[in-house]
């Protein structure tokens, strides 16, 4: 009888002993799934509130661009010298670095854009551009935004 | 069953359940997150597909561009703040004609580089006055473009001589 209780006192503290590491084992994989659920919820609702629009481009001189982006959305749009961009004539599109220095490449009057607020993107191009040619800006943010505008070069 | 083998399953069940239970309340949050964001993107959308504003008539004095806007949908305009209102004209700088691209920030008051209204909403099927002030008074015979667009997105566009 008392051999009976000491091995049902030995099986009982066993497990309780498993119990406890499996618990904290799946709690933490638990853990886990639930902060990445809740990081892409928020990813995702940051995207669905992010809306931009091109407002205006127009070329200054035959290798200078202007455009005007504007943010029409609910949320601010962060880092946006981290965004991509590809300039070139229909079709003929390539990307176009930040800040290189050396044309082609782009450059922006700020890193963040606040709802309603307009931003200035100027690109400077190693060759000049053709009077009769449509050219096509395509925008694309960090977060996978993308916007894009064409024009006549005037 | 022995007393080990009824307290290890209890606290299984009990594990499982509150396992179950966060992974539960995560989803929920999420799916709450998620559906907010689709409502006011929603709302959005709508709020473009309804606004609507055309450039009625430019009035050029001095240095002052009176630009004239109807508003043919159905929201109304009153986030002037939001506004984003861009110029592209030949400047008369020392009798010669430059090219100025800019962009006018809203103002209560008139500046160079500033725009104004005297409306305080611009309900639909109305109009209003925006006034800009040109940094340059332009060159005669010059093309000009002038882009209105509002906080909700739709703009207008006019193009000709000033």
């Amino acid at each position: 009888m008392a051999s009976e209780v000491v091995s049902e006192a030995i099986m009982l503290i066993v497990s309780i002993t498993l119990i406890g590491v499996l618990a904290g084992v799946v709690f933490s994989v638990v853990s886990s799934i639930s902060t990445s659920m809740a990081s892409y919820a928020t990813l995702q609702s940051q995207k669905l509130l992010t809306d931009l629009q091109i407002d205006y481009a127009t070329n200054i001189s035959p290798t200078t661009v202007v455009v005007y982006l504007q943010n029409i959305g609910e949320v601010t749009v962060f880092n946006l010298q981290n965004s991509v961009l590809y300039f070139g004539p229909q079709g003929n599109m390539q990307q176009i670095g930040y800040n290189t220095g050396t044309p082609p490449y782009w450059t922006i009057s700020t890193n963040v854009l606040n709802p309603g607020s307009v931003a200035k993107i100027t690109i400077y191009l190693s060759s000049p551009l053709t009077s009769t040619q449509y050219y096509t800006i395509e925008f694309v943010t960090s977060n996978g935004y993308s916007v894009s505008y064409t024009f006549g070069v005037s | 069953m022995g007393v080990s083998q009824v307290v290890a399953y209890a606290l299984i069940i009990f594990i499982s359940i509150s396992l179950g239970l966060i992974i539960l309340g995560t989803y929920i949050r999420s799916q709450q997150i998620l559906t907010y964001a689709y409502e006011i993107k929603q709302v959005n959308q709508l709020n473009q597909l309804d606004t609507r504003i055309f450039i009625k008539n430019i009035y050029l004095s001095a240095n002052l561009l009176y630009v004239t806007i109807t508003n043919n949908g159905t929201t109304s305009l009153y986030e002037f703040n939001n506004f984003a209102v861009i110029v592209k004209y030949y400047a008369n700088i020392s009798n010669i004609s430059t090219l100025i691209v800019s962009q006018y920030n809203y103002s209560k008051t008139i500046g160079p580089y500033k725009w104004t209204t005297s409306s305080i909403i611009i309900n639909p099927s109305s109009s209003g006055v925006l006034v800009i002030e040109l940094p340059y008074k332009p060159y005669p015979n010059t093309q000009a473009t002038v882009v209105i667009a509002t906080n909700y997105g739709p703009e207008a566009i006019w193009r000709g001589v000033l």
